[in-house]
């Protein structure tokens, strides 16, 4: 498994870990309840956003049935 | 890199000068044709455009991925929410859970074993026997999309929604040897047109449940929604014709189009007059059966006159473009065994959905989550809800799907198809697929909810109902659209907009039953645009990160079918 795959993984386990904070802090209208969860969020999205700005491009991958065309 | 960095730069400084914008807008409208507790400026509006427009920017025109342009749009929407429409902090996160769910029990569920259903047909070696069976149907490569892309997908559609034609269609015709991005686009167009009427009408019921029509305004608006639906049907039909050879697939495949669209259209438009429920699926039967028919006339009895190297849908490595080297055993595989976890689909889906008795047991099992009511600075309140995106295993497609993926390995593991190891590839196969997705899906639909958590969505509504005035009816489709497109459902979207279509028609004194019929049609037409749609193509195809070719082709469509509804409803008017 590639770093980025490896990133990805992080980012959407980080995306779902912090729904628990966001959803106990929205219910009870906790500021650093909530504070923790978008900051574990917006972690997650910005990790996305990082590897798409900081690494390199990369081929399409295909599905092996269609002969290795990627389009 | 440089490229995206001035990008993100640019894109940074035009939102953060939105609510510069807001503060200087006037608050004085074009007209003030319906009251709406956010005030419609135009600094209100391109507020709540601006992260729609840097999401089309960023997919079409610098062919970002799904990921990174739904994350980049969902800053800039949590930006928007938190300073231009006073969104305090509890707001923000109950909205961004309720995206989170919404993601992972309306749409991943779906994703996930649709690729492990993929992957355990290609692991078989199944995509090869499975194309040679079809030509036997039909040597007809023309046909042979139609029938997948528009009969088949337009009967799952009929049957089951959840994203499943999609996930489903495109696949199989990636083994019948097209190219992914064409297999997702043509599916996307081919499928939507069974949305309305489509799952037992759940768009339809719920656009009637909104609204609260009486059953003479119900069958009005009924016929006027089957003849629009006609019009996305044969426009459907045409354009594969269109994308598979130009003029001359479209006089091809016109008999085909003919034939198909007066029994899908033509039947969709009669039985709105008879029955809600069984209207898109009798409609989608109709319609896939009719094809093994064609494939018997003159016309498709024979190759298509274009030739495969000659289409620009067909991988150009036709007529055998699966290389079945996976597969475990040198007996060949028959057509029937190859579509065995498709026929195990077809018949749970057939055998619970249908089965109105059976249905209803098991959907006893259920589970949801609760919110609590949430408000913004203007006022805006979304209401408490009890059970908020119902997920019940045991009827849905994607427990469909994953019972026929488990099936499917067993049968062909046990006929020696899949060689060791197999368990392996395909659960790597699958993972790999599926992470990309489940972060793009995530951050997609937690934006657009909290776009319509916060109001953001009626504004741009309303902005355009101010903006048009007394020629609204000609935008209503359009309205349509945007509310497909930002929740991904015909269904949703007509929950969303259905009530201010009826009072917009009020107001500028024209056809409710047309305005609504358009509602639908054309949020119809957005299903074939709707990230999280087009997300789920690419990702059961293999193309991920290429949303913005297939939004290149499907928003043409799209817009222009609305255009065309908006047309007629104006002539109706």
């Amino acid at each position: 498994m590639n770093k980025k795959m490896k990133l990805l993984i992080l980012a959407s386990f980080l995306a779902l870990g912090s729904t628990p904070l966001l959803y106990v802090g929205g219910l009870n209208n906790n500021p650093g309840i909530i504070a923790a969860g978008f900051a574990i969020f917006c972690l997650g999205m910005g990790m996305v956003l990082f590897l798409k700005l900081f690494s390199k491009p990369e081929k399409a991958e295909t599905p092996p049935s269609d002969g290795g065309k990627t389009s | 890199m440089k490229k995206n960095v001035w990008f993100l730069i640019t894109a940074c400084s035009l939102f953060l000068a939105t609510p510069f914008l807001c503060l200087g807008a006037s608050s004085e409208g074009a007209g003030q044709l319906l009251e709406f507790i956010i005030p419609i400026t135009w600094g209100n509006w391109l507020a709540a455009f601006f992260p729609i427009i840097l999401l089309l920017v960023l997919l079409v025109k610098f062919r970002w991925g799904a990921a990174e342009a739904g994350a980049l749009a969902w800053f800039s929407v949590v930006l928007i929410s938190v300073f231009v429409f006073r969104t305090p902090m509890d707001t923000l996160a109950v909205s961004t859970v309720k995206g989170v769910w919404s993601a992972i029990f309306s749409i991943l569920i779906v994703v996930w074993p649709a690729i492990l259903i993929y992957a355990v047909t290609n692991e078989a070696g199944a995509f090869e026997p499975f194309r040679k069976g079809i030509e036997k149907i039909t040597p007809n490569r023309l046909l042979q999309i139609m029938a997948f892309s528009w009969g088949f997908a337009g009967f799952l559609q009929g049957v089951t929604g959840f994203g499943v034609p999609v996930a489903i269609a495109a696949p199989l015709l990636v083994g019948i040897g097209v190219r992914p991005l064409y297999a997702v686009i043509i599916v996307l167009i081919g499928h939507a047109w069974n949305n309305t009427f489509g799952t037992l009408a759940v768009a339809w019921l719920a656009l009637k449940e909104v609204t609260q029509i009486g059953p003479a305004d119900a069958a009005v608006t009924a016929l006027y929604a089957g003849g629009f639906i006609w019009i996305f049907n044969i426009v459907a039909g045409f354009t594969i014709c269109w994308l598979y050879g130009r003029m001359k697939a479209i006089k091809e495949g016109l008999p085909a189009v003919i034939i198909i669209s007066l029994l899908q259209g033509g039947g969709t438009l009669l039985l709105s007059q008879w029955n809600d429920n069984l209207n898109g699926f009798i409609a989608g039967v109709m319609g896939f059966l009719v094809v093994f028919a064609l494939g018997r006339t003159p016309w498709y009895n024979k190759p298509s006159s274009i030739p495969p190297e000659e289409s620009p849908v067909l991988i150009k490595e036709s007529p055998s473009p699966v290389k079945n080297k996976k597969a475990g055993k040198k007996e060949e595989m028959g057509f029937h065994l190859a579509f065995l976890p498709y026929y195990i689909l077809l018949a749970l889906t057939l055998g619970i959905s249908l089965t109105h008795p059976l249905k209803n047991f098991l959907a006893q099992w259920k589970w949801s989550i609760s919110f609590p009511a949430t408000t913004t600075g203007f006022g805006f309140v979304s209401p408490e809800v009890l059970t908020y995106g119902t997920f019940k295993p045991l009827i849905h497609g994607a427990t469909f799907l994953f019972a026929s993926a488990v099936i499917g390995y067993i049968v062909f593991k046990a006929k020696g198809y899949i060689k060791p190891g197999g368990m392996g590839r395909i659960l790597s196969s699958t993972i790999e697929k599926c992470v990309p997705a489940t972060i793009a899906m995530i951050a997609l639909v937690a934006l657009s909810v909290l776009m319509r958590e916060t109001g953001q969505v009626i504004v741009l509504a309303y902005g355009v109902g101010y903006a048009t005035g007394p020629y609204y009816a000609f935008m209503s489709p359009f309205v349509g659209v945007l509310g497909a497109f930002m929740t991904g459902s015909n269904t949703a979207a007509n929950i969303l907009f259905s009530n201010f279509q009826q009072t917009a028609a009020n107001v500028i004194d024209a056809s409710s039953a047309a305005m609504l019929a358009a509602q639908t049609a054309g949020a119809a037409a957005g299903n074939t645009i709707a990230p999280g749609n087009v997300l789920l193509g690419t990702t059961t195809v293999g193309i991920l990160g290429q949303e913005g070719d297939v939004l290149r082709v499907t928003m043409v469509v799209a817009l222009g079918l609305a255009t065309v509804i908006g047309l007629t409803v104006l002539l109706i008017l």
